[in-house]
């Protein structure tokens, strides 16, 4: 039948159809390691963990994951570590292969069939790089191979092209995608069917949770959790510093991420002449934040965006939208 | 009058057929590749090195065996399930056809 996976930087969602309904199964993609300096130790940690998710390790340190590796790390006035660094396994991390290998195996689970088919994500190379780390090729081979493992056949598909798979039908599938995950901003113009530019830039919400971790002096993931908590509008004042930082570090991506776009794709060689005003469709967790897509449309028009727009929408579902694009692709294969 | 029109008239015949003799013997020579044509347009270095087969080294990074056998779970589920009625057999079908 095939499935589809959404391998992001902040979240991992599968998503495969039973009886007629797409099933999304979400994890959040970071973990944090507790190193025990002695078998007591070792006892007494273990015993506190009971309930929490979390796998031991050969040298006896315990690995959470998940969401609770994050609540630890607040507990601990620490940040989480991350497989993932801006879209593609972390070379910053010893154990990110190995986690994220873990990871995959258990939110995929083994294939239902040997050799179904599978279609994950992966970002386009960037237009304001700077991070010689960034190897697309090789991120997708890891995870390829680790998909292999447990028994599918597994394609890439880049993440922008997928979110116009879910969320242009209506649109013959004509127009632009804009995918705001937490490492990358990936985009993709689409003319019936057929990408015709892709391309992503490297900040996103990690980036605003950097910004205002270093403004107000908290640890990424006290202001990542502020930051999903709601409770602030973009382009608003905010009694809390953290959501005034994280507010006003959104309004810094957003200018930013219109104005890359500007200048991505004017005068762009591949650039199709449409004859009709464009639909933007905007998904990702870093786009739930409240006024993102007000903002975002009025700074296309001012930062001289080169296409004519008929309207700026945002996804029915944002988190879920291009593992949903994943799983048509891997049907459309299939 | 009339020697100075014959006298002429064999020059300028002399003329056209020295004109045509050479004309045939440089293109002969051209045929056979002994001139250049310099009216053809050169190929710059560049382009020249363009239509040669490129060989490149394949330096993509090696995927080493990712072990993950140590690792013991300690937790019954991983992960929360989300339930979605949405349809996507209309897109299937639709891109289906517009990618045939």
């Amino acid at each position: 039948m095939g499935v589809g996976l959404d391998v992001g930087t902040s979240f991992i969602v599968f998503s495969k159809e039973e009886n007629g309904q797409i099933s999304y199964k979400d994890f959040r993609d970071a973990f944090y390691i507790i190193k025990p300096t002695t078998p007591v130790a070792t006892k007494m940690i273990e015993k506190g963990l009971a309930g929490k998710v979390f796998i031991k390790d050969t040298d006896n340190s315990f690995i959470l994951l998940g969401k609770d590796a994050i609540e630890k790390a607040i507990e601990r006035n620490d940040t989480a570590k991350r497989p993932m660094y801006r879209g593609v396994v972390s070379a910053k991390e010893k154990d990110a292969k190995k986690i994220l290998a873990f990871i995959l195996k258990e939110v995929v689970g083994q294939a239902s069939e040997p050799g179904e088919k599978l279609v994950f994500c992966i970002p386009a190379q960037p237009v304001d790089q700077e991070d010689e780390d960034f190897d697309v090729g090789y991120h997708e081979d890891v995870i390829k191979t680790v998909l292999n493992e447990v028994g599918y056949s597994a394609r890439s598909i880049n993440e922008a092209e997928a979110l116009c798979y879910a969320e242009l039908e209506n649109e013959d599938y004509t127009g632009i995608a804009i995918s705001c995950g937490a490492g990358m901003t990936n985009v993709c113009v689409m003319l019936n069917g057929e990408p015709t530019v892709v391309f992503s830039t490297t900040k996103s919400g990690d980036w605003v949770d950097r910004m205002s971790a270093v403004a107000t002096g908290e640890p990424d993931s006290v202001v990542q959790a502020e930051k999903e908590g709601g409770g602030f509008k973009i382009g608003e004042q905010n009694d809390n510093p953290i959501l005034a930082a994280v507010s006003s570090y959104y309004e810094r991506l957003i200018d930013y991420t219109t104005k890359q776009l500007a200048a991505a794709l004017t005068g762009h060689k591949s650039l199709p002449k449409f004859k009709d005003p464009l639909t933007v469709v905007v998904a990702g967790g870093t786009s739930q934040a409240n006024g993102y897509i007000e903002l975002f449309k009025s700074k296309l028009e001012e930062n001289g965006f080169p296409l004519v727009v008929k309207t700026v929408k945002h996804a029915d579902d944002p988190l879920h939208a291009v593992s949903k694009g994943c799983l048509i692709a891997s049907q459309v294969l299939s | 009058m009339t020697n100075e029109i014959l006298l002429i008239i064999i020059l300028s015949i002399f003329n056209i057929f020295s004109f045509g003799l050479g004309f045939v013997i440089g293109k002969i020579w051209s045929i056979s590749g002994v001139s250049t044509n310099i009216t053809s347009k050169p190929q710059s270095f560049f382009k020249s090195e363009e239509n040669k087969p490129k060989i490149s080294i394949d330096d993509k990074k090696f995927v080493v065996d990712i072990k993950t056998d140590g690792l013991e779970k300690k937790y019954d589920s991983l992960g929360e399930t989300k339930k979605s009625t949405e349809n996507i057999q209309s897109s299937i079908n639709k891109l289906k056809n517009m990618k045939r």
